[in-house]
């Protein structure tokens, strides 16, 4: 039996980054059972989304103004992966080219334009632009682009090695990780967590943070619900070559994102399915690739950004997105598990990482994370859960 | 047959069995299907890429469920280009060993295979087809072989009688690059490469130490890249086999039905890949449920070849001292991953930023060991080997982290305003095997 005064169950970004914010005030154990940022925070194309995607303006007005209630994490997240860059020495690379979200239709034209009134009076920068101003602005996109939305503080992240420098900051500040043990079972005992894993014989902590992405909801099962969708999603990368792309371009209403990182490869993401296969084992499931979604995000990337000409793609992947099932982000402590705190952000998840991470360690400490976290509570789902029957 | 519309999930057409090579393996698994009533396409991969091999899809794409039984898709593509999309039941690797894939680290790929050389060329490694297949194309300025004459001499006197016949091209070819003047240091690996100019200054290690070579291109034939890419990218575990000193595929019968033939399964010379060939066949046969096997007589001949083929791969083995590892006490400055330009010292020089013990998975992550253009088919096994020195233990590259994926070849993008012509081309190359 390991003792910790918070055990945080996930080692992906919002795991590394709660550490890396608690080590200095309080004891504290990273667990997570396949290693380091093994799945959605390397897996992710880690673009920094500072204005709101197509999808949500999917469900019409209402639904864009639920989503824009993340405005303030936003915020948050960007000055804090400035910081993160700026504390580490620039070790945890960070690139604010800005991005552009491009329409080829007239009604994507419309579709933006009014996504650009809803963020700008919900307090983002965004701004439009007109066709006759891309060609200064990016003039990478192709001359059948008629408008876009532009947000100046967008880019991306290299995620590659984001979660190992916050790690290794964590380690030099006194956390702890346990990368080989799943987590199989979750109560309360004597006040404290009692916290199953497997294999070891177990961890008892004060506070638990569930940073556990996809996994949320099966690791929360015992004793809370917080329902999650998992979806598979599709990236390609192709060779490093000559710079291309000097921003985060990004379409309307089609899943895509390009951007080129600082190698000279270009990430080619935005969100194309890949099939899930469930299995047995910790992750319960596989991800596989669908043809289609190669080569759809291929065709669309160099539509977009003809410069792409040329360029050979060399590996594409999947990665699995678990995203709360109303997909606001999940960030509070869960209504009478006292010390039982979630994070979890979903569509979004990379950008927001680091503020996940801080609020989960600024509540786990009892202090003021400076965020409005109302929207985003845990006790949301309480209605259509069984958040008292767990305790045992 | 025409490019299909993007997106577009469905097979331009069905047949029993698409067959990917082009060596006696593939010919001999194509004419034993034909044979037998079987409708077989013959991707030729020196002209044709196959980019993806993907289950065929039931119901709405994207919804977890369960795999079609029917089969898979191939999508095979030209110059890039989307060509050919087939369905099939069953698909044979039987990809030849090598590839001479220019090396230069952290830019742009050279050349391609196949493409004519010139003689501003350093060859290194000694694997013998692509040394046979560098003379055909033109006289490399050096040749760095890593192992030493004795050695070479050594091995030769200890072939087994049966295998002395395959020594010949060794001594044959050896006698060739001496006619043309080809200067061949025996023991001596590559230790650095670095950009010159315009060209490329490689730095030797062993024999003749500090005795640069500048040259335009490098060559590597040291058959590290597997045979069995098809195979792993659908999940089948590909291992590499220290004796075999070859990439070998182990079928799950969990899997779709993808058959590593010939080279692919750890078999050489003509008589082995073709006894293979036929054995493999029978194999897919009895799955699709054709009759007329080889008879009794017969599949003992077979396999009595195809043992021989195994021995010929580890005799050829043993002459090219093909290691995936780097040896042990070797430099700083020892190339890893050459795509990249990762070197053992990176390796140890990161060890601070990495969990203990760390996993391949780690490395690849943090070094970019594994993401240029091979796409870790070079590196993987050396990788893995130093992350199993700091503490793990598998050896199985699907299960250490470097995944395969696609696409199997690199793919070119294609703005849409460029001509989509290459479906004759596709037609001509991807040859139909009517039964």
């Amino acid at each position: 039996m390991t003792a910790t005064s918070v055990l945080v169950i996930g080692a992906g970004i919002v795991g590394c980054s709660a550490a890396y914010y608690l080590a200095p005030e309080a004891d504290v154990l990273v667990v997570d059972p396949m290693g380091l940022a093994t799945q959605a925070s390397t897996q992710t194309a880690a673009n920094l989304h500072l204005q709101l995607s197509y999808t949500a303006l999917k469900g019409g007005e209402e639904e864009f103004r639920r989503h824009a209630r993340i405005i303030e994490l936003n915020d948050d997240a960007d000055r804090r992966w400035t910081a993160l860059a700026s504390e580490t020495g620039g070790r945890v690379k960070v690139v604010n080219f800005g991005g552009i979200v491009v329409a080829e239709s007239d009604d994507d034209v419309d579709i933006l334009r009014r996504k650009v009134e809803l963020e700008r009076a919900a307090g983002f920068t965004t701004e439009f632009v007109e066709r006759a101003d891309l060609v200064d602005l990016v003039p990478e996109v192709a001359s059948g682009v008629r408008g876009a939305s532009w947000h100046a503080r967008e880019g991306y992240v290299d995620a590659k090695t984001a979660c190992y420098e916050l790690a290794r900051a964590a380690r030099e500040r006194g956390a702890r990780f346990d990368l080989t043990s799943a987590v199989s079972g979750l109560r309360r005992s004597g006040g404290r967590w009692r916290v199953d894993t497997d294999p070891g014989g177990g961890v008892d902590a004060d506070i638990v943070v569930v940073a556990a992405g996809a996994w949320t909801e099966r690791v929360l099962s015992p004793v809370a619900t917080v329902p999650m969708e998992v979806s598979g999603l599709t990236m390609s990368v192709t060779e490093a070559g000559s710079r291309r792309v000097e921003h985060l371009v990004m379409h309307t209403s089609r899943p895509l994102s390009v951007k080129q990182v600082s190698s000279g490869n270009v990430m080619i993401g935005g969100g194309r399915p890949a099939r899930v296969v469930r299995v047995e084992g910790p992750l319960g499931w596989r991800t596989e690739p669908l043809r289609a979604s190669l080569r759809a995000g291929m065709d669309d990337a160099v539509r977009v950004v003809p410069g792409l000409d040329g360029l050979r793609v060399v590996r594409s992947w999947e990665g699995l997105l678990g995203s709360p099932a109303d997909d606001i982000p999940v960030i509070g402590e869960v209504p009478g598990q006292p010390g039982l705190i979630v994070s979890v952000a979903g569509h979004t998840g990379y950008t927001l990482g680091p503020t996940c991470g801080w609020a989960a360690a600024r509540l786990a400490l009892g202090q003021d994370p400076g965020v409005d976290l109302t929207p985003f509570s845990p006790g949301r789902f309480a209605a259509v859960g069984v958040a008292a029957g767990g305790t045992r | 047959m025409s490019a299909p519309a993007a997106g577009d999930p469905r097979p331009d057409r069905t047949v029993d069995v698409v067959v990917v090579g082009h060596d006696e393996a593939a010919l001999a698994v194509v004419d034993e299907l034909r044979r037998r009533g079987a409708e077989v396409v013959l991707a030729d991969d020196r002209q044709v890429q196959v980019w993806a091999v993907t289950p065929l899809e039931e119901g709405d794409p994207g919804s977890a469920g369960d795999r079609d039984p029917a089969g898979m898709v191939v999508d095979l593509a030209v110059d890039g280009l989307p060509a050919d999309v087939i369905g099939c039941r069953a698909v044979v690797s039987a990809l030849s060993e090598y590839g001479t894939v220019p090396l230069v680290p952290g830019g742009e790929h050279a050349g391609e295979p196949g493409e004519p050389l010139d003689d501003d060329v350093l060859l290194v490694g000694g694997h013998l087809g692509a040394t046979e297949d560098a003379l055909r194309h033109g006289t490399p300025r050096e040749v760095w072989l890593p192992f030493g004459r004795a050695a070479l001499l050594g091995h030769l006197l200890r072939a087994p009688a049966l295998l002395r016949v395959g020594a010949l091209p060794a001594v044959r070819l050896l006698a060739l690059l001496r006619r043309r003047g080809v200067r061949v240091r025996f023991g001596t690996a590559l230790a650095a490469i670095e950009r010159a100019g315009d060209a490329l200054r490689a730095h030797p290690r062993g024999a003749g130490v500090d005795d640069p070579l500048t040259v335009r291109r490098v060559i590597v034939a040291d058959s590290r890249i597997p045979p069995s890419e098809l195979a792993r990218s659908v999940g089948a575990r590909s291992a590499w086999d220290a004796v075999l000193g070859g990439w070998v595929v182990a079928n799950d019968a969990a899997l779709l039905p993808v058959v590593a033939a010939g080279a692919a399964a750890g078999v050489r010379g003509p008589a082995g890949l073709a006894a293979h060939g036929v054995l493999v066949a029978d194999e897919i046969a009895t799955l699709i449920g054709l009759d007329g096997g080889p008879a009794p007589g017969r599949r003992t001949a077979l396999g009595r070849a195809v043992r021989r083929g195994r021995q010929l791969a580890r005799w050829q083995a043993g002459i090219a001292g093909r290691t995936p590892l780097p040896d042990a006490g070797t430099g700083a400055d020892t190339v890893v991953c050459p795509c990249e330009g990762v070197t053992l010292g990176d390796l140890e020089a990161i060890v601070p930023l990495l969990p203990d013990p760390p996993t391949p998975r780690d490395v690849k992550t943090v070094t970019r060991a594994g993401m240029g253009l091979c796409q870790g088919r070079r590196c993987a096994a050396a990788v893995t080997a130093w992350a199993q020195r700091c503490g793990r233990v598998s050896t199985d590259v699907l299960d250490a982290g470097l995944r395969p994926r696609l696409p199997l070849t690199p793919l070119v993008l294609r703005a849409p305003a460029q001509p989509r012509g290459h479906e004759a081309d596709a037609d001509r190359l991807v040859k139909r095997q009517e039964p």
